[in-house]
């Protein structure tokens, strides 16, 4: 038993390295850019300085989370691809430099191409034009900058005809030229050195243990789980907080489902076709078939003390009684304001459960061994409760596996209808943010959870059913 | 994590529907939470749909936490609430601008006599340069903020007087006397015992900020600074406003409670709202479901309620009972929705085209079904309520089918193939017109925008595709000039209007003139207004901006929205305006309470 516990611990250090690259390649392909979404957050008043400072401030804060690093360990690639885009800060920047080279095969030059264009732009900023020519001046930096979104060969030369029109049309914009001029000759040089069968030749590139993916997964080993992007608080703190009550709903969710389900399964069994049976069957999947967030909404408007009845305390101002209050005013507030939320949480389940439970029920009471103890004389009771009831439970321990990651991921539909903030809220708030040190940190832990539900699931089919055993081949 | 999503959003319209089964109810009388006329509760609870992120004056991201903030943390002005100009709080008065030989100005300040922080110590000078230095330390994590305060190179100090400084600036700007007293000064006790930040010097930082970096003591001090303690911990967060932290349970509440000794009191001259708070304890009470919120407002458990939805509202304002207990007022909001084309595409090149597109959308109607008439229309950026800036003479499109079939007419398009849709040759290529029209995924009100557009655009042979896309994809399409159409806002400050990021065509790339907007006219004109201290100089330019801007059609201007607000009656002086969040609590009386 011990070697079997033992061998399915080591299983799991493969299995989570799997789920956190995959947790990891996910986040990092989905869309949307988490260094944009932080700074412009809020700051949707369109007011900001100028150009050059919003940049500064991307880079800066690209560079604090971390994202300026290469992703991995290493990367499989063709030979065109360069083992420094990753330190190029703008993301369309990054995706035409990549479209490029490509297609031209050349990453030297085309990094050589990016920085003269960056060169020739910053020196186009510091020009000072006469009025006359602000027309073309403005043009001249609009061509310039479209550059960097250009992967395309047609559009770049005419952008450089337009560009090489304005510049050697006044001789204001002589101080440019020379720059202009290297810029040109790099483009040209990028057609005709090009070499596109670069793209067939496999090239392997390592980065060495300074990778976004290593620092992650070595500080969450340490149990530094990061720092929240949005509030900037530790990660471990913010899901302290949300920990809390995600828990406490879900085990009084968890354990009044069961003791609720667990009886009534065996009620709808044993009294298979009676009038009583059909009705809490019916009534069960009447429940079943509820929309929890419409329930939920309903029972705030009738239930909350708005226009109708004042039963429950909105669930809103958990924990209002300060801590100095005495321990059972707190219990009972509290739980009074947990009635609503938990009740929606768990109505659902009775069916489910229940069903697993009748149906387990309704194998074993046809089998020999219960005629025999019903033929020994046994109580009814005695039947069903100790002989019939350990051995009907293998559907539920299997439910039972998932208890574990259920306790902590929470819902978010009566989180949020509740206004309490659980992992449920968190983690879909963060998803939607690329908040991505608190959706990793909620999505291992769920895995190793659920690793574990199934571990002790194995565990407890062998405790009810003695022909289930771990210890050496079959028996 | 999808199904969740798809559930949400099934439950918004579940949650309408819940909300029309309630309206059909009525309003049965069942309780009656009788306040005491003698006994009139001055604590007060205001709701919030989210939790503050943080609140560190510097390093705050959202809204939410900028509007609790002004209660701890106090600048040099703010903006009255009321008249919405500068007033000073810290400040004894408005500053004096002049021209330096550097080109740019020099602002001078003094600041109250009475200023002092909780332990008695007087706020000077060197407050505001240190608090300064922390804005500029290159370590704190305030990107959002810091390149606001560039333009401020150096401080000047007098021996004579320790509450007097000049700011010295790099440039003429609009925005110049605003930015330079909106920043909150902090207590240097409290914030930097240590003395980290002694040393460095504003010029130091501003020119030097990459060599410092790595600094030892920048960066100490910067993750003192940035810890979570500064967040959200009561013993940290002090300033010199009349409420400090009193509790904040996350995802809950924040509380705060009145200062027994404030300077504030002591102040005569000069005074604003800024300078008084009546009330002993606010409770900022975070429900982030709508429904419950509203709820919780009938039942009394909330005192102050903004953006309540507009069908919600119109509701309440037939509801006796409610009327009895709450203020509803609808103030401006300063901010606007417009739909914005991108101009850069061949097929919407020709301006006529998009003018067709403004005729077809049925503006009034928009506000009257959507937003139940909680809005005002509007033909440009800048709010109506502006007065001085606002050009009132711009005629806004009339909704007229017939008008863009003519335009449209007139551009070429016809349907050359009756396949229903118009179509033309561009670029040697026939093409037809259709839209793409992007909208951000779970906003109602801007996809029934899209869909009554839709429908308009059908009659005079104009295929349009509704796309939801969320936020992120919505927004970086923009940025990257990845769309046809979109439904998009922009909120604005009371402050003046700077056009440079939204409009100028060096934000095409990098800002955020997504649809193209622009050329050398407009550009020169949105750098003078950037410039023009004088405010009917500014006018001019800004008319003129503006006439460009509707005969360019780049956006379809639509309106902006109606603030919609319910304030407990118990409370007096609850007058609300445009300056978000819409209402100043502090200032809220209570009938036995007065104004020390």
């Amino acid at each position: 038993m011990l070697k079997y516990i033992i061998t399915r611990l080591l299983i799991f250090i493969p299995t989570l390295v799997a789920i956190s690259l995959l947790t990891f390649i996910i986040s990092i392909n989905t869309p949307g850019d988490p260094v944009d979404s932080m700074l412009n957050q809020s700051s949707n008043t369109g007011q900001s300085s100028d150009k050059l400072a919003s940049e500064q401030a991307y880079i800066e804060q690209r560079a604090k989370l971390g994202l300026d690093k290469p992703l991995f360990y290493f990367s499989i690639t063709n030979a065109t691809y360069s083992d420094t885009l990753y330190r190029v800060h703008k993301k369309s920047h990054r995706e035409t430099l990549e479209k490029l080279s490509f297609k031209y095969g050349d990453w030297p030059q085309i990094a050589n191409y990016y920085s003269l264009i960056k060169k020739f732009e910053n020196q186009l900023f510091l020009l000072n034009v006469s009025d006359d020519l602000a027309e073309d001046y403005r043009k001249l930096k609009e061509f310039t900058n479209s550059l960097y979104t250009t992967a395309d060969e047609k559009t770049a030369t005419t952008i450089i005809s337009n560009i090489d029109f304005i510049v050697n049309g006044d001789k204001e914009f002589i101080p440019v030229r020379p720059n202009f001029t290297a810029l040109q000759k790099a483009i040209i040089s990028i057609v005709q050195n090009q070499s596109p069968h670069q793209h067939y030749i496999p090239k392997f590139i390592w980065y060495g243990f300074d990778n976004q993916y290593h620092n992650w997964i070595s500080d969450f080993i340490v149990g530094d789980f990061g720092i929240s992007y949005k509030d900037k608080r530790p990660v471990s703190s913010v899901l302290w907080d949300a920990l809390q009550w995600t828990v406490l709903l879900s085990t009084l969710s968890i354990i009044l489902a069961y003791l609720v389900a667990i009886p009534l399964g065996i009620k709808t069994a044993v009294d298979k076709g009676s009038k009583t049976e059909k009705s809490i069957t019916a009534t069960l999947f009447m429940l079943y078939s509820l929309p929890n967030f419409w329930i939920a909404t309903l029972l705030i408007i009738f239930l909350c003390g708005g226009d109708y009845l004042d039963l429950f305390p909105p669930a809103f101002s958990l924990g209002k009684l300060p801590e100095s209050a005495p321990f059972w005013d707190r219990f009972f507030d509290t739980t009074h304001r947990l009635v609503l939320p938990v009740f929606c949480l768990t109505y659902a389940s009775f069916a489910f459960i229940s069903r697993q439970m009748r149906g387990g029920m309704l194998n074993v009471i046809e089998q020999d061994f219960i005629r025999t103890a019903r033929a020994k004389g046994l109580k009814e009771n005695t039947v069903i409760w100790k002989h019939a009831l350990r051995n009907s439970l293998i559907p539920i321990i299997t439910l039972f596996a998932n208890v574990f990651p259920l306790a902590i991921s929470g819902s978010f539909v009566i989180e949020f209808i509740f206004s309490i903030p659980g992992v449920g809220k968190l983690t879909l708030e963060a998803l939607t943010a690329r908040n991505y040190p608190i959706v990793y940190t909620v999505l291992m832990f769920t895995a190793i959870l659920t690793l574990i539900g199934n571990l002790v699931a194995d565990l407890l089919y062998a405790f009810v059913d003695p022909r289930i055993s771990f210890s050496s081949g079959k028996k | 994590m999808k199904s969740i999503k798809l559930k949400t959003q099934k439950q918004l319209s579940i949650l309408g529907l819940a909300i029309a089964l309630t309206a059909c109810g009525g309003g049965e009388g069942k309780k009656d939470n009788g306040n005491n006329a003698n006994n009139v509760n001055p604590n007060i609870v205001l709701h919030e749909l989210s939790d503050a992120d943080m609140l560190n004056p510097y390093n705050y991201q959202d809204a939410g936490a900028g509007y609790i903030l002004p209660n701890v943390f106090q600048s040099l002005l703010n903006i009255d609430f009321k008249t919405l100009e500068l007033v000073p709080v810290l400040a004894e008065s408005l500053p004096e601008l002049e021209p330096n030989d550097k080109g740019g100005l020099n602002i001078t300040y003094k600041i109250r006599k009475e200023a002092t922080w909780d332990d008695g110590t007087p706020i000077t000078a060197k407050d505001v340069e240190f608090s300064l230095k922390v804005m500029k330390n290159p370590k704190v994590d305030n990107a959002r903020l810091k390149p606001y305060y560039e333009f401020i190179l150096d401080m000047k100090f007098y021996d004579d007087d320790p509450k007097k400084f000049t700011f010295i600036c790099d440039k003429v700007y609009i925005l110049a006397e605003a930015s330079s007293g909106d920043f909150s000064i902090l207590p240097k006790s409290t914030y930097d015992p240590k003395g980290l930040m002694d040393e460095f010097t504003i010029v130091q930082l501003n020119t030097e900020a990459d060599k410092l970096k790595d600094n030892p003591k920048i960066t100490e001090f910067a993750d003192w600074f940035n810890s979570e303690n500064f967040q959200r911990e009561k013993e940290y967060i002090k300033g010199s406003g009349a409420y400090t932290l009193k509790e904040w349970v996350t995802g809950q509440r924040i509380t705060l409670v009145r200062k027994e000794k404030w300077w504030g009191d002591n102040v005569t001259e000069n005074k604003n709202d800024y300078l008084v708070a009546n009330l002993p304890q606010i409770t900022y009470q975070t429900i982030n479901d709508q429904t419950a919120a509203l709820v919780a407002l009938k039942g009394e458990q909330i005192d102050v309620m903004r953006s309540v939805k507009p069908k919600d509202f119109s509701e309440l304002l037939k509801n006796d009972k409610f009327l009895a207990k709450y203020n509803a007022t609808t103030p401006p909001f300063m901010a606007y929705n417009y739909l914005g084309i991108n101009t850069r595409l061949p097929k919407f090149s020709d301006k006529r085209t998009r003018q067709a597109f403004a005729h077809l959308v049925d503006v009034d109607k928009l506000i009257k079904i959507l937003q139940y008439g909680y809005g005002q229309r509007v033909t440009g950026p800048i709010h109506p309520s502006k007065k001085k800036q606002y050009n009132p003479n711009i005629k806004p499109f009339d909704y007229n089918p017939e008008r863009a079939k003519e335009l449209l007419a007139e551009v070429g398009w016809k349907d050359s193939d009756g396949d229903g849709t118009l179509d033309m040759v561009l670029n040697g290529k026939k093409t037809d017109l259709t839209i793409k029209f992007t909208v951000n995924a779970g906003n109602d009100i801007r996809k029934q925008t899209a869909l009554f557009f839709q429908e308009d655009c059908r009659k005079v042979g104009i295929k349009v595709d509704v796309v939801p896309e969320d936020w992120s994809i919505y927004i970086e399409n923009q940025k990257n000039h990845k769309f046809e159409m979109f439904y998009g806002g922009w909120v604005a400050a009371p402050t003046p209007n700077d056009h440079k990021q939204i409009f100028h065509t060096e934000s095409y790339n990098g800002g955020s003139n997504y649809t193209g907007f622009g050329n050398t006219e407009t550009d020169a004109l949105i750098d003078s207004i950037r410039v023009s201290l004088d405010e009917d100089k500014r006018a001019e330019f800004n008319y003129k901006l503006q006439e460009i801007m509707h005969d360019n059609c780049h956006y379809i201007f639509l309106y902006a929205p109606t603030e919609r607000i319910a304030i407990h009656n118990r409370f007096g002086n609850a007058e609300t305006s445009a300056m978000r969040p819409g209402y100043w609590e502090a200032a809220f009386t209570t009938g036995s309470a007065t104004t020390k």
